[in-house]
């Protein structure tokens, strides 16, 4: 996912060039605004996170390790973004009966533009930090490193997280008759 | 569930693609021995395959503009100093009219409120009720005794009685919740001196003594 030039951007929007900042709101912007959308499930609230994400990240430029991935600073700054957000709205943690009041048939499981409605029902019956590695390994083809990174815990955590995370989803959506 | 937690881990290895040559192979003669193993696996690789199907969404159109607008604020404030900073973090536009309309209302509010809850005395002192009719200038000849020796507020007045020529009008300007039961004792060889005093617990408790005062 990384690609050479994000350094070289970061140090022109350090030397004050907005073009700069303005190529990584441009290359970031999608995949920052899907891995918030998949954290929270509110597209406006998402929207709003994902500015506030780029705004602190621009805020906090200076602080910017080059030797770590630039992609995975700017994914901890906009998870945690999400994380504090639903501690707020008292949504860290699952709502028992969420995902079973949306439940399914097998029929509109089949259809595409159901499913993401359906999947997002599960998500977010997990756990939040469940949800984290769940969605960087799955919807933003995080490596288990980079994930680490993002998350702030050991590799060995990031494979166990996401071993009980998907065992989690995966109960979820074969009660939702989504998987069989 | 008994598959081997080894097993479990070797399968999402598999399906997160860092599974070695030797590790598929081993995970393969599971699958193909193990009915379990292969229900397992099989659940898994679908959770994986519908996870991929659902396709990223579009960001708002407005997304970057915004947050390249709120860039360009930061970084003017920051250039100014710290009351524009100040002045940054007020809202713009119609909604900081609507917070100096609610300033102001709650402001007079307040005003008006600690005026009533000091009983007058936040724009000056107390104005008690007596002196509304205090205001008045007391007729020609009249005196007046104030009953606060007796511990009542207000006054007795004495004067010169206004229809019939003669004689004397005895006038009472108390401020009082409860009633008040005075004594007035007359005494004309005394030039016309009136005791005052207010019943308290049964026994009168002297206010003073009032004449007429000459006339002018």
């Amino acid at each position: 996912m990384s690609e050479p030039g994000d350094n070289q951007l970061v140090r022109e929007c350090l030397d004050g060039d907005e073009r700069a900042f303005e190529a990584i709101l441009l290359k970031y912007q999608g995949p920052v605004f899907n891995a918030v959308l998949r954290m929270v499930r509110d597209r406006d609230e998402a929207g709003d996170l994902t500015q506030n994400a780029f705004l602190k990240a621009y805020q906090r430029l200076s602080s910017f390790d080059p030797e770590q991935k630039f992609f995975s600073w700017l994914y901890r700054i906009a998870i945690n973004e999400s994380i504090n957000y639903l501690k707020r709205r008292g949504r860290l943690e699952p709502l028992d009966g969420d995902w079973a009041a949306s439940s399914a048939s097998p029929e509109t499981a089949l259809l595409d533009a159901d499913l993401s409605a359906h999947v997002q029902d599960a998500l977010m019956s997990i756990s939040s930090d469940y949800r984290a590695v769940l969605v960087l390994r799955h919807f933003e083809d995080c490596s288990y490193d980079e994930i680490s990174q993002i998350v702030g815990v050991s590799e060995k955590t990031v494979k166990s997280r996401l071993f009980t995370a998907r065992r989690l989803l995966k109960e979820r959506l074969l009660a939702m008759g989504i998987l069989r | 569930m008994s598959i081997h937690p080894d097993l479990i881990e070797l399968m999402h290895a598999d399906i997160d693609g860092v599974a070695g040559e030797a590790e598929q192979l081993r995970l393969r003669e599971a699958i193909a021995r193990d009915p379990e193993v292969r229900d397992e696996y099989r659940r898994l690789r679908g959770l994986s395959d519908l996870l991929a199907r659902v396709g990223p969404e579009k960001p708002a159109d407005d997304l970057v503009p915004n947050v390249l607008r709120r860039v360009r604020a930061q970084r003017a404030a920051m250039k100014a100093g710290f009351f524009p900073r100040m002045l940054e973090a007020w809202p713009g536009g119609r909604v900081a009219i609507r917070y100096a309309y609610a300033v102001a209302a709650g402001a007079l509010i307040g005003v008006v409120a600690v005026h009533v809850a000091t009983g007058g005395r936040l724009l000056g002192p107390a104005v008690p009720d007596r002196d509304a009719s205090a205001t008045l200038l007391p007729k020609p000849g009249a005196s007046r005794l104030d009953l606060a020796p007796a511990g009542v507020s207000g006054y007795v007045t004495l004067g010169p009685a206004a229809k019939t020529g003669s004689g004397a009008d005895f006038g009472l300007d108390v401020t009082a919740d409860a009633p008040v039961e005075l004594v007035v004792r007359y005494t004309p060889a005394d030039g016309g001196k009136v005791d005052v005093s207010v019943v308290k617990d049964g026994a009168p408790v002297p206010a003073g003594s009032i004449r007429m005062s000459p006339p002018r």
